[in-house]
């Protein structure tokens, strides 16, 4: 491709820059473009790249890497995808794929509903390497959690479903809108509902985005 | 700043450039840069090595553009914006404004409250051009989601609010924050209470940033 056909592109990427730059306020390395920075290349090419403004693209590209390399960037499905789980009982489950979820993504926005066959208090969870179930409630309302639950950092969201001792449950079901779920390698996800007494239920999720 | 000096940041970001590259796999575009490519600009080299060396940077920079172009980067708004909607009984895919947000936004990050003055349980839709869908079970707790719901493959969030025969209903009102709303192509937001029986009240947003 001609330099020239390179201007375009180039000039919204220094206006990116500069975006992101004032947005995230972590430019330790960031070296601001003046307007004779953009004219004087543009205008004659290569010879008049300076050495000075070249360092200056450098430290930029060098300090967008490192803000973009494993920041979590929603990318939006055309159409959610929807997915939908069904549970007898207390499960923990590995590795569920979802269709048309790349296998390189880290991670899915995504609205959970739930649904359960009777009044049995539950935590599902929904995330990444969820090897073992952990406890994530208290027996009695008030209690120091760190005290009753089990080992909680974990790339995962929990989400809660009413019933028992709480004196109420959903009819109807519940949805948990925007949560942003952790993924596996490899674009799978892992569930379990820790806490279920033995009912059978549904998990239904819209995707509505993922981040590579 | 010496050359010896910055060969180190430089180094370590070569290597996350090329990590990053090769993990991702979306940089079709991406060409890695070399030692050689920073050291001769920055002591002054040739005009030929500038210009190879251009080149690459240019195809980061596009390939930035490509990972962050279509993403959610949310801008902060410098105070919140608050949005008031009140309601009587069932209303079906209202277009909403939020005067303040640019008529670009794609998205608006909220922390949406909801009141409504009996026990009527409905799910608040907002998002983008949300139609009526049923979204919930019944009359039997725990029943399968797909073969009650509508098409809820939707650019939309679903809000819970219990009533009815959930045995329960909100007294305060609840809040459900850090949505993730999508917006119409014009900026503004529809919003649909489908399965409201009745009941009047209000939808309250606490609007803290958007994405372009």
């Amino acid at each position: 491709m001609k330099f020239e056909n390179w201007k375009k592109p180039a000039l919204s990427a220094v206006a990116f820059f500069g975006t992101l730059g004032t947005l995230y306020g972590v430019q330790a390395a960031f070296t601001s473009f003046v307007s004779s920075d953009y004219a004087a290349p543009r205008a004659g090419g290569s010879a008049n790249l300076t050495s000075a403004l070249w360092n200056k693209v450098i430290d930029n590209v060098v300090d967008q890497e490192n803000r973009i390399s494993g920041a979590v960037l929603w990318k939006e499905f055309t159409t959610p995808l929807t997915k939908e789980i069904g549970f007898t009982g207390a499960v923990l489950t590995s590795g569920i794929t979802v269709s048309g979820v790349p296998a390189t993504a880290r991670y899915l926005l995504a609205d959970v509903f739930v649904t359960v066959a009777s009044s049995d208090h539950q935590n599902v969870v929904i995330g990444r390497g969820l090897a073992s179930s952990q406890k994530n409630w208290v027996g009695t309302r008030g209690s120091q959690p760190s005290a009753e639950f089990g080992n909680m950092a974990r790339k995962a969201v929990t989400l809660t479903y009413y019933g028992e001792v709480d004196g109420f449950t959903s009819n109807y079901g519940i949805w948990y809108s925007s949560q942003s779920i952790p993924l596996n390698n490899g674009g799978t996800f892992d569930l379990t509902n820790y806490g279920n007494n033995g009912t059978a239920g549904w998990v239904y999720m819209v995707i509505r985005g993922y981040s590579e | 700043m010496a050359i010896t000096e910055l060969a180190k940041p430089v180094l370590a970001a070569v290597a996350t450039f090329l990590v990053t590259g090769f993990a991702l796999g979306t940089n079709a575009a991406f060409t890695a840069f070399s030692s050689v490519d920073y050291a001769a600009p920055r002591t002054g080299g040739s005009s030929t090595l500038i210009g190879a060396s251009w080149n690459k940077i240019l195809d980061n920079v596009t390939d930035h553009e490509i990972r962050i172009g279509s993403t959610i980067l949310w801008k902060d708004l410098a105070t919140p914006i608050i949005r008031e909607i009140q309601f009587a009984g069932s209303v079906t895919a209202t277009n909403v404004s939020i005067p303040g947000i640019p008529s670009n936004a794609r998205y608006v990050l909220a922390d949406v409250y909801y009141t409504a003055n009996s026990a009527d349980h409905q799910n608040v839709v907002i998002g983008r051009n949300p139609t009526t869908q049923k979204n919930w079970v019944e009359p039997t707790r725990g029943a399968q989601p797909s073969t009650q719901f509508g098409n809820n493959a939707r650019h939309s969030v679903t809000l819970t609010y219990p009533g009815n025969n959930d045995g329960f209903s909100s007294n305060y009102g609840i809040w459900y924050p850090s949505q993730v709303i999508p917006m119409n192509v014009d900026g503004t937001f529809g919003w649909t209470n489908y399965s409201n029986s009745g009941s009047n009240g209000y939808l309250y947003l606490v609007i803290k940033a958007y994405s372009l």
